[in-house]
């Protein structure tokens, strides 16, 4: 097993993963008779890969979410996709997810465990997503996980089948707010690409302002 | 065993008298004799062993040379100076062996035995006080004549220099008549000597600048006698004389010949003196200038001089005379040896600071010899440098094993690429009938991304191959752990496939081993100070740019396109508030020189 502790050098592996929260206004018929009567929504927060056909078990050993410290037994441990927790409530918070990674037994290195930091959404805070009767809010984020210089293990994991193959169409036009595309990332692409250019044209114009200022020191010098 | 031993361990008694007992004790005897042997162990040896040891004979010898007759030892008179009939008749005593008789009878015929051995060294004997007397006066004329000689040089040369200094400028009136005055008076030899020394300076400077002025003491002393060989042997011409060491021992020369006129006339009775002295002491100088005991002081130079100087002339007149020896002993020269002396004793005479100066130098001369050598292997080596191709690349990139593998497999595509292209070029040229102008040929790096090539290879791919051919040289066995690079080759991806591997070749760029999130990449844009992207955020929003209000805003999707472009926004800005400070900077100094201005 030595060899598949190796790490291999110059190389990343990237695995686009989803977290966030989908919230749902309590009805009166889902109501149970456990949910505090103040609890207003109803939410599941969750982390999963951005594919549904990849596999993270290999490399996951259990996902832990950490909820408000007035929910009982608020660090809840899932070992098992899907990585989510479904709860009711009132209020929004953070939530720490932790990613915790198989140990070096399995992966050849013991990979640090990492935290990714939510703010639980229950209420429509994007004013360009249009809202809707149920009440129902998505906060879903896209990341990707960067396996820099992957061991050999992990590198044979993640090379099983491609991970980073983006859909280029929504599974479902209503999902727009839920799901990314490779289109949004190419609009994100030329987005940027517009704010760079607008800097590059301010770069040029202080400059010639600069160069005629200097000019005019040297004038004033003379 | 013998009967007789039978017998005695029977315990009977037999006739002793008999013979063949006796017998035996004799052969036992002789034996014995023979061996040379202690009895005792004769007895326990038995007479069958060979003999230890040589017989030893010496015990009886002794005893027979103890018998003989003394040698006869002789006291006997001698006369040491058998030959020489001259000396006078000492009578001497010694041993010698052999009869009184038998000795007297040789004597009578033979030399002294000893005699051979009173050798006296073979030099010309002192002429008679007549001859002496002509050699003297001819000796005294030679040397009058050389001294004419040289100081008619002397003058010939303060003339033309006369002549040149008064050619070239009058200011040098006064110095003339300095040398006028040294020329009539001829009193101060030395002034004169010091202004030859001069002459000869200038001479060597104008006519001969072959002889190098080495500053080296030792090459100094040398040359200075060898120039006062040539000066004294030859009596060559003194232009010759380049140095100024060898015009100086010539000064001391002039100085010492003066006085040795006067006072140091060699009378024949001194000579004489001499000479006995010489012969005593066979010429060992130390010892004659030792014992000289003359109402006239003399030096060893002087000694020897004045008694080569009349060998010479003895010998000279000798019809049958080895010249080689006339030569031998014309080469002394005083002032020359006076001089040797001088040098050794100024050697001799050195403080130790002087010493390890001189070392010191020594040793920085030999520095410089390394260095000059050294520097001489350098240029060579320059030079070959100069001579050989120059590479327009670095090296470096190509000295592990992997970069090996990455150029020969460029290599090879390169060369499979223009293969093809020349093969396409070829059909073209056969199907359009050599009309066609010839495409661009695409740069490889361009159409990597398009192709359908399945040969080539990422960067990423040659990266993996080289990987795993250090893995497999490293430890041939292990297939089973690279597989998933081997399968992984074996897709021969391109590069959009490799990117739906998430897969990426940094390159030489380092990476911080571990798992982290897009979003918290550490870019080398966003390495900055808290302030200063706060202020990048400040500048985006005056560009209009949404930055969501906050103070970390980020790509809502944080892919490695997206995030390394955002890393490009965010430097660009940095550069442009980097600018706005100059600029800002520039504005108030611009205001302050007007305020000044206006001030004024």
């Amino acid at each position: 097993m030595s060899s598949g502790s190796k790490r291999i050098k110059f190389i990343s592996i990237s695995v686009p993963v989803l977290y966030g929260n989908h919230a749902i206004r309590l009805t009166p018929e889902k109501r149970k008779p456990t949910t505090p009567t103040d609890h207003t929504h109803e939410w599941t927060v969750f982390f999963k890969p951005v594919l549904n056909n990849i596999d993270l078990t290999p490399l996951i050993k259990k996902v832990t979410f950490k909820l408000h410290e007035t929910y009982e037994n608020p660090v809840r441990s899932i070992e098992k996709p899907p990585y989510q927790v479904t709860e009711t409530g009132w209020g929004e918070f953070e939530i720490i997810i932790k990613i915790h990674f198989h140990s070096g037994a399995e992966l050849g290195v013991n990979e640090k465990n990492f935290q990714i930091f939510h703010g639980l959404r229950l209420h429509p805070f994007n004013p360009q997503h249009p809202t809707k009767e149920n009440g129902e809010v998505h906060s879903v984020l896209y990341d990707e996980l960067v396996f820099q210089e992957p061991t050999e293990r992990v590198f044979e994991i993640l090379t099983r089948k491609p991970s980073n193959l983006l859909p280029y169409k929504l599974s479902d036009p209503d999902k727009r707010s839920q799901e990314f595309i490779r289109t949004d990332e190419m609009d994100e692409l030329a987005r940027l690409d517009v704010y760079i250019s607008k800097v590059r044209e301010e770069i040029e114009n202080q400059r010639n302002q600069y160069k005629d200022l200097e000019q005019e020191k040297l004038a004033l010098l003379q | 065993m013998s009967a007789n031993d039978i017998l005695d361990v029977l315990n009977i008694q037999r006739d002793e008298s008999k013979q063949p007992a006796k017998k035996k004790q004799k052969t036992a005897v002789e034996i014995q004799r023979q061996s040379g042997m202690a009895r005792e162990l004769y007895n326990l040896i038995g007479p069958n062993t060979p003999p230890v040891n040589l017989p030893f004979v010496g015990a009886n010898s002794s005893k027979a040379s103890m018998k003989m007759k003394v040698s006869p030892w002789t006291k006997r008179a001698f006369k040491p100076n058998k030959l020489n009939k001259d000396s006078d008749e000492v009578t001497l005593h010694h041993w010698v062996k052999g009869s009184k008789e038998l000795l007297e009878q040789e004597e009578a015929d033979k030399p002294y035995f000893f005699e051979k051995f009173n050798v006296k060294i073979d030099f010309p004997e002192l002429v008679n006080e007549e001859t002496y007397d002509k050699y003297m006066v001819e000796i005294k004329e030679r040397e009058k004549r050389l001294r004419e000689e040289k100081k008619r040089r002397e003058k010939e040369k303060k003339e033309q220099e006369a002549i040149e200094k008064s050619k070239r400028e009058q200011e040098a009136k006064e110095k003339e008549k300095k040398e006028k005055e040294a020329k009539e008076a001829k009193e101060s030899k030395e002034k004169e000597s010091v202004s030859a020394s001069g002459e000869s300076q200038e001479i060597e400077e104008s006519a001969i600048k072959l002889e190098s002025e080495t500053s080296n003491k030792e090459s100094e002393s040398k040359e200075s006698k060898t120039d006062d060989n040539i000066s004294k042997d030859k009596e060559g011409d003194s232009s010759k004389e380049s140095n100024q060491v060898a015009t100086e021992a010539k000064e001391r020369e002039a100085n010492e010949e003066e006085p040795e006129e006067e006072p140091e006339d060699w009378t024949y009775e001194e000579t004489q003196y001499l000479f006995e002295l010489t012969r005593d002491f066979e010429l060992k100088w130390p010892l004659i200038y030792d014992r000289y005991n003359y109402p006239t002081k003399r030096d060893v130079e002087d000694l020897k001089e004045q008694f080569y100087r009349i060998c010479i002339k003895t010998l000279e007149d000798q019809p049958n005379s080895n010249p080689s020896l006339i030569e031998s002993l014309s080469a002394y020269s005083k002032p020359r040896e006076l001089e040797r002396k001088q040098y050794l004793e100024n050697l001799l005479k050195r403080t130790p600071a002087e010493i390890a100066e001189e070392e010191s130098l020594v040793i920085e001369a030999r520095r410089f010899e390394l260095a000059a050598k050294k520097m001489l292997i350098e240029r060579s080596h320059l030079l070959t440098l100069l001579d050989s191709p120059q590479t327009t690349q670095s090296v470096q990139q190509y000295q592990s094993s992997q970069g090996l593998t990455n150029l020969y497999n460029n290599l090879m595509i390169i060369d499979k690429n223009q293969k093809k292209r020349q093969l396409q070029q070829q059909q073209k040229a056969i199907a359009s009938g050599n009309q066609d102008p010839v495409p661009p040929p695409i740069p490889i790096a361009a159409s990597s991304s398009f192709k359908k090539d399945r040969s080539f290879q990422t960067h990423l791919q040659q990266y993996l191959a080289g990987l795993l051919k250090q893995s497999q040289n490293v430890n041939p066995a292990i297939k089973q752990e690279s597989n998933a690079i081997q399968q992984l080759l074996a897709k021969r991806l391109t590069q959009k496939e490799e990117e739906a591997y998430g897969l990426h070749f940094h390159g030489s760029e380092k990476l911080n081993p571990g798992v982290i999130l897009r979003s918290t990449q550490k870019l080398p844009g966003l390495q900055q100070k808290q302030s200063v992207l706060k202020s990048v955020n400040s500048v985006l929003q005056e560009l209009d740019i949404p930055t969501a209000g906050g103070t970390s805003w980020k790509p809502v999707m944080p892919t490695r396109k997206t995030m390394t472009k955002y890393d490009e926004l965010i430097r660009s800005v940095v550069a442009l508030l980097d600018l706005k400070k100059g600029k800002d900077k520039l504005e108030a100094e611009i205001r302050l020189i007007k305020s000044q201005r206006g001030l004024q």
